[in-house]
This record gives structure tokens, sequence and C-alpha cells, in this order.
């Protein structure tokens, strides 16, 4: 989920983290040797990362996380963190890496060394399909529900549209509750949400409107892990060219991965 | 990729809502510890230790809950100690705990008539004994509303360890409405479970009151 991810005491905490960090730096070779690696993954954004019926975590993240970790010859260890705790989890070294759908921003880059993106999103709006919206001027005067916490609410709060009302909900799918209900006129989610969105409720009235922006997730590491960035960066090339990438991101996503300039 | 609700996250339910009990238990308990130790030291001559308390009271009443999780559990990292979340939410919860319950039994035992404590006194109790035999009985009569109105908002507070990774019953409800795109049943469920929790707690809090009502009750029952 390409978030704003931290309410802004917990960004503080993370700053104070930064610039106390003793952490020593890992390296391949303390990983291959402990025979296990410590995944990160978000459990509440599907198809991305989800708990499946057996309550496991699962979903496109967490199958590219066991492949990397097969990649690499070690353990995987799956550890569900949260949208507002997954930065603090990486930085005081709770895991070794993200794989938690984290959207690649020049912000966060000064919290965590991303990697080449290996998924993205674009942040959309939708709504009933009787209510004319094609460009941004039209948001105006208009009720917006988001989820807190998500990529709509990172925008939303950089670039607010004048006169419009932005309703913050806990998750996406409040989000879109409260616009099915009358609540708000439109709401705004990732493009991804509103495919699942409209499987699951074939009968309601809504449609996508406004592409906003777009965001590639990467996956994440401390800021003086090198070795490992390096190492990540080289195994998404590799299964960007052999297609599994792809394959994976069909199965969960239902659709073909998007172009993504490589960072 | 949408899901919808089956019965393995009933289940899943009813564990989350075992780590809500064991955390409420253990907060409770600890709570309990440092709450009678901060109205019993609000109480002393020492000046020290009475501006201790304060200044305890006032750093973990004056900050929220979330913040004192989050230090707890991650800091300790930064300096090569991993904190379990268990032990994180244990300490937390007992720091910040402490401090609303110690108000409340420091309030309560401060209400009690000074013509008790010299009473008390007269006939050779030291503090503490006047506490324990005398003022104290007294002062938990006053105080079991507040006490058990106390123990609900902290049984509803554990929700807040969610931070700390804990997947209790708010945590497990917010993970099924992201899966299975239903809020008003998961959450309603969810309110439902927290309801049958909270009600005996507050139906206890009733009993309680009604129970004390008589005037020196508690009193004779100690003697």
């Amino acid at each position: 989920m390409n978030a704003r991810p931290l309410s802004k005491f917990a960004f503080a905490v993370c700053l104070l983290f930064a610039m106390i960090s003793s952490l020593s730096a890992q390296t391949i070779s303390s990983l291959v040797s402990a025979n296990k690696i410590k995944i990160g993954v978000l459990v509440d954004f599907p198809p991305f990362g989800l708990m499946n019926r057996n309550q496991e975590p699962d979903g496109f993240d967490i199958e590219l996380a066991k492949m990397m970790a097969a990649a690499l010859g070690v353990q995987p260890e799956i550890i569900p963190v949260s949208n507002a705790n997954r930065i603090p989890y990486l930085q005081s070294g709770r895991i070794d890496v993200l794989v938690a759908s984290l959207g690649i921003t020049p912000e966060r880059a000064k919290q965590v060394m991303f990697t080449t993106p290996y998924a993205g999103t674009a942040v959309v709006v939708a709504g009933p399909k009787s209510r004319a919206l094609t460009s941004l001027d039209q948001l105006a005067n208009l009720r917006i529900a988001i989820g807190r916490g998500s990529a709509s609410d990172a925008y939303f709060t950089r670039l607010p549209p004048k006169g419009a009302t932005i309703l913050k909900f806990d998750g996406e799918a409040s989000a879109f509750q409260a616009a099915n209900s009358g609540q708000a006129d439109v709401f705004s989610t990732s493009n991804i949400t509103v495919a699942s969105l409209r499987e699951a409720n074939p009968n309601a009235d809504f449609e996508q409107k406004l592409e906003l922006s777009t965001q590639g997730n990467g996956m994440a590491v401390r800021l003086d892990a090198f070795e490992l960035h390096q190492w990540l960066n080289t195994f998404i090339y590799s299964v960007k060219i052999n297609g599994q990438l792809n394959a994976l991101y069909e199965k969960w996503v239902k659709s073909p991965l998007p172009v993504l300039p490589n960072l | 990729m949408i899901r919808s609700l089956d019965v393995a996250d009933i289940y899943f339910f009813i564990r989350a809502t075992g780590w809500t009990l064991v955390l409420t238990a253990i907060a409770f308990a600890g709570a309990a510890v440092a709450g009678a130790i901060v109205a019993i030291v609000s109480l002393t001559r020492s000046r020290i230790l009475r501006f201790v308390a304060w200044a305890y009271v006032l750093v973990f009443q004056g900050t929220p809950l979330l913040l004192q999780l989050f230090i707890v559990f991650f800091m300790p990292n930064l300096i090569g100690i991993t904190m379990s979340p268990l032990g994180a939410a244990t300490i937390a919860l007992t720091l910040n705990g402490g401090a609303f319950l110690g108000e409340i039994w420091r309030g309560g035992l401060q209400a009690i008539h000074k013509g008790q404590w010299e009473a008390a006194g007269s006939i050779g109790l030291s503090k503490l004994q006047q506490i324990r035999w005398v003022i104290g009985p007294q002062a938990a009569k006053l105080t079991a509303p507040a006490t058990v109105g106390f123990l609900v908002q902290l049984l509803k507070a554990t929700s807040l360890t969610a931070i700390i990774g804990f997947t209790e019953l708010t945590r497990a409800g917010q993970i099924v409405v992201n899966s299975t795109f239903e809020p008003f049943r998961v959450f309603g469920i969810i309110g439902i479970i927290y309801f049958f929790l909270c009600y005996p707690l507050s139906f206890l809090s009733r009993k309680l009151e009604a129970r004390n009502n008589t005037p020196f009750g508690s009193i004779r029952a100690t003697m």
C-alpha cells in the first residue's frame, strides 16, 4: 500500500530511531549463516497481503517474499505488520526487509532504503455511474471518502481539492461503504481495490472515474543495508526478466504487471 | 481477491478474544500493584516521594498509551535488547494503568474522614496498619465502582496493543474486514463480543455498589 504510514508522533519517534540507531549493518553472509530472513508483510491489503481461510498470511507480497527467501537460500520468517508500524519494525531491527506494498516516496526514503519497484498501483476516484467526473475541478464541493493512512490520504493531504470535504475512515472497506450508503459522494482508493470491489459487488452503482497518480511499490531495507539492497535489486531484476513476477501479478491481481520505471 | 466471511474467521475472533482477556488480566494485575504504590506514596510525609508519585501520574496520564506502547516496544531494540510484545504490553499497560488506578485509590483514601485516621492512630496502629485495617476497607467501598469502570476502559484499551503486533479483537476485526469488505457484519460481531466481555463487569460494579450501600457494612466484614 503506497500509504502515508505514520501518525505524527510515530514519525517523530522514527526520526529519533534513525538518529540513534546502533544496529550493525546486515550482510548477505550473516543472513545466510543464520539461515533466516525476517520479512515484514501486510495482511490487510488484498490482493497484495491478506489472511487466507487458514488464517495464514497470503497474497502477492507474501508469495514474492517466499520466492525471494528461496532464491537467497534461507528460511523466510513472515511477520505481519500494519501501515502504522511497518517502518518502526524495520528500523528497530525486528525485521530484515519489508515486502509490504510500501510506495516509493522521497519522504520515506529518508527513513528506509527502497529497492527498484516490484509492483505498482494507481490512486483513483470512484463514484456512481451517473456522476460526471472527468477532471480534478469537478471534485470541488464533493464529499470524498478515503481510508486513513492510505495512498489516497497521502494524495489529498498533499493536494486537497478546493471546497471538497475529505472523510477519513479506518480502512478502504469502510470508505467504500460510506460512498455506497450515501454518506459520501465518491470514494478514493487504489485501482486494484476498485477492481476487487467490482468483482465482489457486481450490482453496486460505482465505477472508476479519475486516475490521480501512479506509484511503484518497493521492498525496503534499513538505510545502511547496502549488500542486501543490491541483492534484492538483482532478485527483482531476475524475476522480471524470467516472467515469474508477471505470472505472480496475474495470479493475484488479475491484470498484467504495469511497466514500472527502474529506481 | 475478496473472500466471504466464514467459520474460520469466527475461530480467529475467538483466539483474538483470548488475547484481549489475557492482556486485560495482566494489565489489571500490574496496574493494581502500581496503583497501590502510587496511592500510598501520595499520602506519605516525604516531599520527594510525593513529588515522584505526582510526576509519574503526570507523565503517564499526560501521554497517549499508544506512544507508551510504542516506546517500550521499539526503543530497547536500538540498544540491542529485544522486548517481546507481551513484555512490552505488560510494562506499558502496568505503568499507564497504575497512574489512573493510583489516582482513583488516592482519592478514595483521602475521602475518608480525618477522625478515622486519628482514631486508628490512637489505638497504636502504624500508618500502613491504619490503611490496611481501617481506611483501606472504607476507601475500597467508595472506589469500587470507579475501579471496575477503569477495568472496563482497560479492556477496551488493550486494542491499542495492535501497534506492537498483537492480533487482539479489534485488530482481528480490521484484518478480516479488509479481506472480506464486510465491515458491518464483522464489526457487528466484534462489538457483540466486546459487549459480552464488558457487560458482566459493569453488572459486577452495580452489585458491589448496591452491596456496599449499607453504612459500615464493609468495616464490620473486615473486623
